[in-house]
């Protein structure tokens, strides 16, 4: 990885100039070993941003969630279990855990973006770059007709998987439901959503 | 593995830097000062009588009474307010000679100021049953000379005797063994302390103990106390005048 000009970077946002690979790089997921965290979060930050932006609307406010997931990860090495499922299930959880307990935990909790990012708000490149996640997403979403009427359930676990790509078992483990009970409500809303995907491109 | 776009990149160095939280423990002080403050004020509402236990150890039953007696007004006959705890069933009876009404589920404060209800019930033990009781003896030192400076400072403070606050004290719940070894043997030493009966004396439930009797000022205390356990099984408070 190119450090030169990110050491610049960083510092010009406050992060600090030396970039010390400690923490971050030194855990290890149990049953895990290669895969460190910093593997892990190059594998599923994309993801993790994409759905943030999408649950939150708000650059600034998807950024914070994300820190604040690897963050604690970070603090908790060895918190993944193998057998509860995928490491992307299992990001997507923290990440679905921290969105819906945001209002509560509001300053309390969310101070990862400053402490990751060194700012509590998004440099304009960068909240550009989410903000033009986020109306992708809503575009994404625009064009399925149908999808608000859909029950919160199953439009979310819908989304999990048609938009952040998850398997349904995943999707079903950061839902807190069953596999069974997750195929079950896909295959409700896939077929709420099928006639009018069809209609509307027979009218087209 | 996907390239990192700059933003990712960037909370990736971020991340690379971030040292875990020392969480701090902002609460220990504020905890320690609320459970502080709430002992004085406690021990200061709870002024006239009060008693009894916790219990936590084997012998004595769930059940606590305390016994307010005054002099009926204006007449040279006598009342009792009685309350009876019942720890196990969360019950409390609140029994006066025009009052009588047993309240189930009271792991919250009674409401004292209801109609009909005598006011010295007020001043007797319903507070010991608010639950955070536990986090305010918790809080009280567990040495006799720590205690003993804590209940002069509360005594000073609010205008009372010594073996009044510890009275009070050992009426509330959520005392360890420890704490009651303590605070009995600190009442044990107060000035105006008597053993009356070392062993054979029973509370209204038939339970034996020591009786002792602690006269402070106006008021004169029958104890009686399980030794065994350090626990205090009841209470009364009678204004000299009944004696």
């Amino acid at each position: 990885m190119n450090t030169g000009p990110l050491n610049e970077r960083t510092a010009s946002l406050g992060i600090g100039t030396s970039v010390r690979p400690r923490n971050f790089r030194r855990h290890s997921l149990v049953g895990h070993p290669v895969e460190d965290l910093e593997s892990l979060y190059r594998e599923h930050v994309h993801a993790l941003l994409g759905y943030a932006a999408r649950r939150l609307g708000d650059p600034n406010e998807a950024a914070d969630v994300v820190a604040a997931v690897f963050l604690a990860v970070l603090e908790r090495p060895g918190g993944y279990d193998q057998a509860r499922g995928t490491p992307r299930a299992w990001l997507f959880g923290i990440a679905a855990h921290m969105i819906a307990s945001r209002g509560r935990r509001r300053g309390a909790e969310y101070r990862a973006l400053r402490r990751v990012y060194g700012q509590r708000t998004l440099a304009a490149d960068d909240f550009a770059e989410l903000e033009a996640r986020v109306d992708a997403a809503n575009a994404a979403t625009a064009v399925l007709a149908g999808l608000d009427d859909l029950p919160p359930a199953e439009r979310e676990l819908f989304l999990l998987v048609s938009l952040d790509e998850l398997t349904p078992i995943e999707a079903a483990e950061v839902l807190g439901i069953s596999a069974s009970a997750a195929r079950m409500r896909l295959t409700r809303a896939r077929r709420k959503l099928t006639p009018l995907a069809e209609g509307s491109s027979c009218q087209s | 593995m996907p390239e990192l776009t700059p933003l990712e990149e960037r909370l990736l160095a971020g991340l690379r830097q971030a040292e875990p939280v020392r969480r701090k423990r902002r609460w220990l002080p504020v905890v320690g000062a609320a459970a502080a403050a709430a002992a004085l004020l406690v021990l200061t509402v709870v002024r006239p009588m009060v008693s009894n236990e916790v219990q936590t150890a084997s012998p004595p039953t769930s059940i606590r009474y305390l016994r307010w007696v005054s002099p009926a007004a204006g007449a040279n006959t006598e009342r009792a307010d009685e309350v009876w705890i019942d720890d196990v069933h969360h019950t409390v009876r609140l029994k006066s000679p025009d009052f009588d009404q047993t309240f189930t589920d009271v792991p919250e404060p009674i409401a004292l100021n209801r109609p009909g209800m005598p006011a010295e019930f007020a001043r007797m033990s319903p507070d010991v049953l608010v639950a955070d009781q536990r986090t305010v003896v918790a809080g009280l030192p567990h040495t006799e000379t720590g205690l003993s400076a804590a209940v002069h400072a509360v005594a000073k403070q609010n205008g009372e005797y010594e073996g009044q606050v510890l009275g009070d004290l050992l009426s509330k719940p959520g005392l360890s063994p420890e704490m009651r070894q303590v605070a009995v043997k600190v009442l044990l030493l107060q000035p105006g302390v008597g053993l009356l009966d070392p062993s054979k004396t029973h509370d209204l439930t038939g339970r034996s103990g020591a009786l002792y009797v602690l006269d402070v000022g106006p008021l004169s205390l029958p104890l009686v106390i399980d030794m065994a356990t350090n626990t205090l099984l009841s209470m009364n408070k009678d204004t000299i005048v009944n004696r």
